[in-house]
């Protein structure tokens, strides 16, 4: 996919974001998410297709990470650094990083959910339960007593 | 990509509604599978949704399916003088052993030449040295409980004690006839009460299931060497039986022992299995064999 030599003579796929822009994306690309290749099995081939629940910014995201990743294939220099990217984003802006995994989620691309999938991993790995809260804004909902039962039942795990 | 419509394009994705990073149940499935246990167990503790996740039965199931292909526990099996430690040769190790343990399809050894030399193999592959995880459990002789199980952990390099709680004090472990035994991440003895003691390493829970009831009044120490979690020796015959998740047995495939060999003892098989084999042991010509199941 993405290969700039067949680009010219590939099928070119139109699609608009949820805020109502226009991409176009070869046939190749689009093909990478599971939805798009249903869609295009339905018969909406012809027409725009329509990602409502993704936004023009997050799915430039997207395709950006889908060329990345068709460019890493063999090359396990390049894998390092696209796997070592997830720390970065999750840590300036885990809202584009929710986004994201979310569109990926939706298009159905299983190469990225993969990577995301593994930049979440890798993030949360070896980090505090509090740290992790603070990081990712979730709330503690246990009680004091609840949270300490579960602590003191996993204490191995907490050494 | 061409992008047709004119907007310059956003430098910064910050405009966005911020709110807590939350996925579908499939989607942190497929982060928490990807963690290692402590880091799991740790997790418990974020929140509730976390907690009920990672406490969700298709995910321990699907987790354990796949530190299947991952972790190896390895269940320590000294037998001193016991007869059944004789030395044999498996072929592709140039050099004659003693099993010493089994798990998951894979045997530890140690050579009866070089008293240094350990061999982790695996007999279906031939290939040896792995990464492991040793567990050690010795029931002593007499039988008695209570006992406590050691299990080390490579990840975190450290011991780990799991004593026997109250609900199953009450159990004897069957001796001689029955050894340790390793499916997944969890362990496996045969009780005197013919039933089975699991401790499951994953949820750290003693759990106790019956006895299959095609075998469950026969004399256990006699007739029922278990000595693989789901996998049943009984009558000559072979049996497959799957413990499920609403801990039920179903006889998945039953092969009789005499058309295997004619060899076959009966206590010194199966020595370990892995999805799709189990490994038994001919004495005639002292060579590890496999069988398909």
């Amino acid at each position: 996919m993405a290969s700039t030599s067949n680009s010219t003579s590939s099928k070119i796929i139109t699609l608009r974001s949820s805020d109502g822009e226009v991409f176009e994306v070869e046939e190749s690309v689009a093909l990478e998410s599971n939805l798009i290749r249903r869609m295009m099995e339905d018969d909406c081939a012809n027409n725009i297709i329509p990602l409502p629940n993704v936004t023009a910014p997050i799915f430039y995201l997207v395709i950006e990470h889908c060329k990345k990743h068709a460019e890493m294939k063999d090359n396990k220099e390049k894998k390092k650094e696209l796997r070592s990217q997830g720390e970065e984003l999750l840590k300036s802006d885990p809202h584009t990083y929710s986004n994201l995994m979310e569109a990926v989620n939706y298009l159905d691309i299983k190469s990225l959910m993969d990577l995301t999938a593994q930049w979440l991993a890798d993030f949360l790995k070896g980090k505090s339960p509090r740290l992790i809260r603070e990081l990712l804004k979730i709330k503690n909902d246990f009680t004091p007593e609840e949270e300490a039962e579960i602590l003191e039942r996993n204490r191995w795990a907490f050494d | 990509m061409k992008i047709i419509s004119s907007h310059p394009r956003p430098c910064s994705l910050n405009k966005f509604e911020v709110r807590d990073v939350f996925f579908p149940d499939d989607v942190m499935f497929n982060i928490f599978a990807r963690l290692p246990v402590e880091s799991l167990v740790r997790f418990k503790s974020v929140c509730k949704l976390w907690h009920k996740l990672i406490s969700n039965k298709y995910f321990i199931q699907f987790y354990n399916d796949e530190s299947w292909k991952k972790h190896i526990v390895l269940i320590k099996r000294w037998f001193g003088k016991n007869r059944f430690s004789s030395e044999f040769n498996l072929g592709f190790l140039d050099d004659n052993v003693m099993i010493r343990a089994s798990s998951n399809g894979l045997l530890c050894c140690t050579s009866t030449t070089n008293p240094k030399a350990i061999y982790v193999c695996n007999p279906m592959t031939r290939e040896f040295n792995y990464n492991v995880v040793f567990a050690n459990f010795d029931p002593p002789y007499s039988s008695l409980l209570p006992m406590e199980c050691l299990v080390f952990n490579s990840e975190t390099s450290a011991w780990k004690i799991f004593g026997f709680d109250s609900s199953i004090s009450q159990e004897h472990i069957a001796n001689g006839q029955n050894r340790t035994v390793s499916v997944g991440r969890s362990l496996y003895w045969l009780t005197m009460s013919s039933k089975i003691l699991v401790l499951d390493l994953y949820n750290e829970v003693w759990k106790k299931i019956s006895l299959p009831y095609q075998i469950a009044n026969k004399d256990p120490l006699q007739y029922l060497p278990i000595r693989v979690g789901r996998v049943i020796v009984s009558d000559w015959n072979l049996q497959k039986v799957d413990d499920s998740l609403r801990d039920e047995w179903v006889l998945t495939n039953k092969v009789r022992l005499a058309s295997i060999g004619k060899e076959l003892r009966e206590p010194t098989f199966p020595i370990t299995l892995n999805r799709e084999f189990i490994f038994l042991r001919f004495f005639g010509d002292k060579q590890g064999v496999e069988k398909g199941t």
